[in-house]
């Protein structure tokens, strides 16, 4: 037996197994104090361990730990409802800008009814509401988009003017057709697909609406 | 006999009934998850950190993220070593936190409770002195072997390293307080000397 199987045993040893101590240990521990000293060691370590006190948790800690959890998880959940009540919001309040702009900008610039027999203030006396705010930034997002696609158009246009036309190559119609079948499936779909998102949208837009309330009809103060 | 594989399905069947109710929200099943780990997670936060105020919170600390992140939890696996896990990482992150302000700390500080004052007492100290000076890997290994009482496999995964691993630093971790406790005089004829000193008698 020599001192690197000696240290093995020890190391089983202190694993808890049940190593038998033969005759050829013994001798060894005899003749190496190194080995001999390091076996006490370890008996010295399972004595020592036996009376190592178990720092046991405080009174009271495991209360406090319950306590800790269950604020966080109300605080948790309340900040889950905030930040989807804060998408929601931010969601509907875009559709709103959006739909409701567009809906409203035609009646924004009709002209006053000259037959009507109550008379209009002059625009700028009139306090904006929320649905003339909204129609106004509707309107102006409308004609920018507009006006940038318009340009974009003119610009391509001018480019598609200035390339001179290439011969193109003879295109067997049918095939082109059939190649073009799976696209034209697959745009429909995405179209119905989006077609339950576009009829929610527009449906929480029209709630929004009817919580309005109703545009001041009469100038205030006649 | 029950074999050490049956034990630990029925433990584990506890366990993921207990997760499973926890995740209902069930208040009963929390308290006793909490009353189930919290002295193993306590254990080991105040053999790691040396400081039982530390431990308090971190102990307080491991429990919030256990719980936030229990759906993630593998039911296949067990429970305790995913949770001591959790533990570790936390000691870990408090203690490279420590090595960045090191003027913040005071590691002998309301340690850990007083060991008996016999004669084994002075024992106990000059173990828990080595236990303190080894690298924090083989003080954890040691810790949840001796002390927790868990198994090289459950180590391995609360440690998230291979059995090999483990065993390697379970053995220096041993070595390294049997060589201290000799350096202190705690075996042969040092032991007889310490002891005839507190005794106050000269040595035979």
């Amino acid at each position: 037996m020599n001192c690197s199987f000696a240290h093995e045993w020890l190391q089983r040893r202190l694993d808890g197994e049940s190593v038998e101590e033969s005759p050829l240990w013994s001798a060894h521990l005899h003749e190496c104090p190194d080995c001999s000293v390091l076996v006490e060691a370890a008996q010295r370590l399972q004595q020592g361990l036996q009376r190592w006190p178990d720092p046991a948790p405080p009174l009271g800690l495991e209360a406090r730990i319950i306590e800790a959890v269950f604020l966080d998880r109300r605080r948790r959940m309340r900040q889950r409802w905030v930040m989807g009540l804060a998408l929601a919001a931010g969601i509907v309040l875009a559709l709103i800008v959006r739909f409701h702009g567009m809906r409203l900008s035609p009646s924004i610039e009709r002209e006053p009814d000259e037959s009507a027999s109550v008379p209009v203030l002059p625009k700028e006396e009139a306090a904006p509401t929320l649905r003339d705010s909204a129609a106004e930034l509707g309107e102006v997002f409308t004609s920018l988009t507009s006006q940038t696609a318009n340009e974009t158009v003119e610009q391509t246009r001018r480019w598609v003017s200035q390339v001179p036309s290439p011969t193109l190559p003879k295109v067997d119609l049918l095939s082109a057709e059939a190649t073009a079948r799976p696209l034209r499936e697959a745009g429909q779909g995405v179209s119905e697909g989006l077609e339950p998102v576009t009829n929610s949208a527009r449906r929480a837009v029209g709630l929004f609406l009817r919580e309005l309330p109703p545009m001041d009809t009469e100038p205030s103060g006649l | 006999m029950e074999t050490w594989t049956q034990v630990g399905n029925v433990n584990a069947d506890n366990d993921a009934m207990l997760v499973r109710r926890c995740l209902h929200g069930d208040a009963e099943a929390v308290r006793l998850l909490v009353n189930r780990f919290q002295g193993d997670v306590f254990g080991l936060c105040v053999r790691l950190l040396h400081h039982r105020h530390d431990a308090e919170d971190v102990t307080q600390e491991v429990f919030l993220r256990i719980f936030r992140s229990l759906r993630r939890w593998d039911s296949q696996r067990p429970l305790r070593p995913w949770i001591l896990r959790i533990a570790v990482n936390r000691c870990r992150t408090l203690l490279a936190k420590r090595t960045r302000r090191p003027e913040l700390v005071d590691y002998l500080q309301d340690s850990v409770p007083a060991p008996p004052a016999d004669d084994s007492g002075e024992l106990v100290r000059e173990i828990e002195a080595a236990v303190a000076e080894l690298r924090l890997e083989y003080r954890t290994a040691f810790v949840l072997f001796h002390e927790r009482g868990q198994p090289y496999e459950d180590i391995a995964l609360a440690m998230d390293r291979p059995v090999g691993t483990i065993k390697t630093w379970l053995h220096r971790a041993r070595l390294e307080i049997l060589n201290f406790l000799r350096r202190r005089g705690m075996v042969g004829d040092g032991a007889e000397e310490q002891s005839s000193a507190r005794n106050g008698r000269e040595p035979t």
